[in-house]
């Protein structure tokens, strides 16, 4: 059965990579431009991984990441930070707040399917 | 029967691989012209600061020449210009942070938004690009198996020994689109940074606009190392003021990834 991913990036560019990306290795993926159209979007339909950015307008990324942990179909699933951020404060907050992962940009697409593999298979 | 449909689809492979390598080598250009876009920025907001500081500088020294000639002159703007408090923070910033200064700013946030609008169309641009160079590759692909199907098991040794080639190619063109998809990401770390630039500006131009000036006429050069240290201090305010910087990244190579 395809996998299901929700790609949240307020950079159009971003999100056409990472879409590219997984599209490529046989994944569906739901594109969301910031954290806000990213819970409206989890709260009608159920995804495999979620793929966050940071900083965004409305609702960022850590807000998503703690609003989406609250959701009883979010409690485990998991969601990997994809951000330009790389700071040990900033991770920890994201660790804290239940991510399941950093990865820092630029991704290389290879690296962030072997992530994405280890994580959901 | 077999080797003029081979040499037809051949026709097409080759021509399908010169647009490719044609396509391949104006998406890398455009690259390098966004690059040298990205140098110019740092250079430019850079300038710009320290311009901008200049210009505070000077308009503090003409203040200070104003008053030498005819501290009278300048006492009763300010004696005119004490109306309440927000009017005398007002009316105080227009010698401050003056026409001039506040022009300039206006004029750096101007730049930096013309910078930002260039990388933006050209990474739309770009993008487009490598999406017609995918969809290019996946033909071509497609294109070399099935002409490979026909060509064997009949098929002359030097047209397959051409198509492991063009294959060749074809694998070599998917990598380098794989490289692209790193590199294409730097529109989003530019724009982050555009943006990052801005605030600081913003913050800066705010802070000085509120600088407390209190020119102690009868000691005029006391009060020049006064506002000198009061713009320092609001730079200092300024740099606290704004969101750390969210971009670190010096080069397009990959980022770091740790699982919790």
């Amino acid at each position: 059965m395809t996998k299901t991913i929700l790609a949240v990036d307020d950079s159009a560019s971003i999100r056409q990579m990472v879409s590219f990306t997984l599209k490529g290795a046989g994944y569906e993926v739901i594109e969301a431009v910031d954290g806000q159209d990213a819970l409206d979007k989890a709260k009608k339909q159920n995804f495999n991984l979620v793929l966050t950015d940071i900083n965004m307008p409305r609702v960022d990324g850590l807000k998503l990441l703690a609003q989406l942990r609250e959701l009883a179909d979010y409690k485990t699933i998991p969601i990997l930070m994809l951000t330009t951020e790389s700071g040990d404060d900033m991770k920890a907050q994201g660790k804290e707040a239940g991510a399941t992962g950093w990865l820092v940009k630029p991704f290389d697409p290879s690296r962030l399917l072997e992530v994405i593999k280890k994580v959901i298979g | 029967m077999i080797k003029p449909v081979v040499n037809t689809k051949y026709g097409f492979l080759v021509a399908a691989g010169i647009v490719l390598v044609f396509a391949s080598i104006q998406i890398y250009w455009v690259l390098a012209y966004t690059a040298s876009i990205i140098s110019g920025l740092s250079i430019l907001t850079s300038l710009g600061l320290v311009s901008a500081l200049i210009a505070l500088s000077q308009s503090h020294q003409n203040i200070v020449s104003t008053a030498e000639s005819s501290p009278e002159a300048l006492e009763k703007t300010n004696v005119e210009a004490v109306v309440s408090d927000d009017d005398y923070l007002s009316i105080e910033d227009t010698v401050i942070c003056n026409e001039e200064a506040d022009e300039y700013f206006k004029t750096i946030k101007e730049d930096l938004s013309q910078v930002d609008r260039l990388v933006s169309d050209a990474i739309n641009n770009l993008v487009i690009s490598f999406k017609f160079i995918n969809e290019l590759t996946k033909s071509h692909h497609e294109m070399v198996t099935a002409i490979e199907k026909l060509a064997a098991p009949e098929g002359s040794k030097p047209i397959l020994a051409l198509l492991k080639k063009q294959m060749v190619v074809a694998d070599k063109i998917e990598s380098e689109l794989d490289t692209a998809v790193t590199s294409l990401q730097f529109g989003d770390l530019v724009t982050q940074l555009i943006g990052h630039s801005a605030r600081q500006m913003e913050t800066l131009q705010s802070v000085l606009q509120r600088v407390d000036r209190k020119l102690d006429l009868k000691a005029q050069k006391k009060s020049v190392d006064e506002i000198n240290a009061k713009i320092t201090h609001a730079i200092t305010v300024a740099n606290s003021g704004t969101k750390k910087k969210p971009v670190v990244q010096q080069n397009m190579q990959m980022g770091d990834i740790e699982l919790f």
